[in-house]
């Protein structure tokens, strides 16, 4: 047994991404003068291993969408890198990509968005919109096209019968099945689902979150969940990533993130989740104040003015991700190398 | 529970006449609150819970009709709600003073070309006699009340100015600007990031503390009702499954539907040791509430179903102190044809 003693080493990545930065101008007058900069994303990294699901947290405006964006090169990257392993070409920087290339890329990568009432074209039958990735990316004859997308209902779930149908004859949990459905055609490795139930109810999220469990464990899929909702992340992730104001803060094991965070704005999150037991006491306490603007963070670390452990340098220099465990990396002044500000 | 009732709701029934059929969105439901309780109203998309708050207030509009009973009592007098006409002026001197509400998306229900001080103004001024600097006054007191830095500023901004979080806030601030009895909160903290979720909730909790008003909580998120209702009921398509105070209802839920919706949340199914396992599901959807069959309402969802479920509409028995399941399973009815 000499294989498992780290589980992580022997894992293939599939997605690194290295000091991501989207920054968004903000614009003025008639000339279109920027005058600034919302920094959605700034700085980050991390990566995925194949066949795992890495669960991206955050509250409004702290980038976690635009991050899967950028990744998926839905938006162009204002900086750095995203590695991605190709089953035939290896390791290729997708930032970079263009033309052919790009649209392979396209085929390996594929998005599942939150709102299944405006992201499925409402003029099109289900056929169509299942189709459609594969009529752009000419994959198979119109035989094979269709053979496809009715083994793609049968997976989701869907019976035959539908495909004549418009959205519009579908509740929430179908249509978030046929979105996923669509995502799956081109049978990629790779799949970004932004909030994919948080516009359903209780009991239908939790069939679409189970469906994304079995299909990951019969296709070895890689997701990127982005999600508001600490329990749904928790139920699907194996590791966790928390963002604030276009920061990573902490990145780490589903279990050490749940069950001893470090960062101090991880605590805080994790005290200001309600959990459905009234013997356990939760979810009325939290950070003092609000998320700050993304367009001027506080200097520094961006979670200093609402932080209760704030040191001296914590406005004054910005934490970089320090690691503290197997797998486990925190952006806060109170790990790792005690920096003072006479040592800069 | 000793204290006094502030709301008595007897057989409300809400139909809305459609072209196609008549919509029962709230079909006979009873619930009494009392002073200084909170009980939460929960269940999913569909199943009536909005209505039941809009009917409460009388303020449900053509093609609907709420019908019954809803009893609001204040100085040891009740007055039917239903009784009076929606907009007649005996009702909005109960609405907005005695019985208030706050809704999901604040910015919808504010009005965007008046300062938040104006709007909070406008029922002090209605239903208080006080002069207008003294409204004022008691507007920015309000706003400080509720946590909101700066309220001497804040209240001359229009709501397009504030945050999400600032706005809800500035909305309980003109709920409770008439020390209402009776607080009716339609998904207060859905829109909300957990973090501002938690400070909403939390003061909702210390004003209920402080005030004495009783609280009527919509909401779909179980979690959050765990942890601030005392009483909690279970709709299911217009009417009440199960009823029972917050923790014999998370700890013992009895009516079929209550367990799955329970152990389809992501929390409770990890505490439950499921990790590696699957959610519980309930197959299907909630169904539109037209040309209902008569059976009970969750038959065709219901893995637990027995031929007596598909003959009619089980009544609500009592299983236990303060706790009512609308389900055959349980008292004579269930009994008597169970083979």
């Amino acid at each position: 047994m000499t294989t498992t003693t780290v589980p992580t080493q022997g894992r293939e990545v599939l997605l690194n991404v290295e000091m991501l930065r989207k920054y968004f101008p903000i614009e003025r007058g008639f000339f279109k003068r920027v005058v600034g900069h919302v920094r959605a994303v700034d700085d980050v990294s991390f990566h995925i291993y194949r066949g795992e699901t890495v669960g991206l947290v955050g509250e409004t405006g702290c980038g976690k969408t635009t991050c899967g964006m950028t990744v998926l090169r839905g938006l162009p990257v204002t900086a750095g890198k995203v590695e991605f392993r190709f089953r035939d070409l290896g390791n290729v920087d997708v930032t970079r990509i263009e033309g052919d290339q790009l649209k392979h890329y396209r085929r390996e990568a594929q998005m599942i968005f939150q709102d299944p009432y405006s992201s499925l074209n409402p003029r099109m039958t289900v056929r169509e919109i299942v189709a459609e990735p594969l009529v752009i990316n000419r994959i198979g004859s119109a035989r094979e096209q269709e053979e496809r997308v009715a083994h793609m209902m049968k997976i989701v779930g869907l019976d035959k019968r539908y495909l004549r149908r418009y959205p519009h004859a579908f509740s929430g949990g179908q249509r978030q099945r046929i979105s996923i459905a669509r995502a799956l055609v081109v049978n990629p490795s790779f799949l970004v689902a932004d909030e994919p139930t948080s516009a359903l109810d209780v009991s239908i999220q939790a069939q679409i979150l189970n469906l994304m469990m079995e299909l990951q464990e019969q296709f070895g899929l890689t997701y990127l969940f982005i999600s508001h909702n600490l329990s749904v992340v928790k139920y699907m992730a194996h590791r966790v990533g928390i963002m604030y104001l276009g920061r990573l803060a902490e990145i780490g094991e589903k279990a050490a993130i749940f069950e001893a965070p470090r960062h101090p704005y991880t605590q805080a999150l994790m005290r200001a989740i309600p959990i459905a037991d009234p013997d356990q006491p939760s979810g009325l306490q939290s950070a003092p104040g609000e998320i700050g603007n993304p367009a001027n963070p506080p200097p520094g670390c961006a979670f200093h003015p609402r932080c209760d452990r704030r040191m001296e340098i914590c406005s004054q220099v910005r934490p970089e991700l320090v690691q503290v465990g197997a797998e486990h990396d925190v952006a806060c002044h109170l790990y790792g190398e005690p920096t003072t500000l006479s040592d800069r | 529970m000793e204290s006094e009732v502030v709301l008595s709701v007897k057989d409300l029934k809400t139909y809305f006449y459609l072209p196609h059929g008549v919509l029962k969105a709230v079909d006979g439901i009873s619930f009494d609150v009392h002073a200084g309780e909170l009980v939460g109203l929960v269940g999913e998309s569909g199943c009536g819970k909005s209505i039941t708050a809009r009917s409460i207030l009388n303020m449900v509009r053509d093609p609907g009709k709420p019908m019954g009973e809803v009893w609001f009592y204040r100085n040891g007098e009740g007055v039917n709600l239903l009784e009076m006409g929606p907009d007649s002026p005996e009702i909005r001197r109960v609405r907005g003073d005695a019985l208030t509400m706050i809704f999901q998306e604040p910015m919808n229900a504010f009005s965007m070309v008046h300062t938040v001080g104006h709007q909070i103004m406008e029922g002090i001024l209605l239903h208080r006699h006080v002069s207008k600097t003294e409204a004022r006054r008691q507007a920015i007191q309000l706003l400080e009340n509720v946590g909101i830095a700066n309220p001497g500023q804040r209240v001359d901004e229009y709501p397009f100015q504030l945050s999400g979080g600032m706005r809800q806030r500035a909305m309980i601030a003109m709920a409770i600007a008439t020390n209402p009895r009776l607080l009716i909160c339609d998904e207060p903290t859905t829109a909300l990031d957990v973090s501002v979720q938690a400070q909403i909730l939390s003061l909702l909790k210390d004003l209920q503390r402080r005030n004495g008003m009783a609280i009527i909580f919509i909401t779909h998120d179980l979690a959050v009702i765990s942890q601030i209702a005392h009483r909690v009921i279970v709709m299911y398509l217009g009417k009440v499954v199960e009823e029972a105070a917050v923790r014999e209802i998370f700890k013992s839920p009895q009516h079929p539907y209550t367990v799955r919706l329970m152990e389809a949340v992501p929390d409770v199914a990890l505490a439950k040791g499921i990790e590696h396992g699957r959610l519980q599901t309930i197959e299907g959807f909630v169904p539109e509430p037209i040309d209902l069959p008569a059976e009970c309402v969750f038959y065709k969802r219901c893995p637990e179903a027995f031929d007596r479920c598909r003959t009619g509409l089980p009544e609500l028995v009592q299983v236990g102190p303060g706790h009512f399941v609308r389900c055959f399973k349980f008292g004579q009815q269930g009994r008597a044809s169970l083979p």
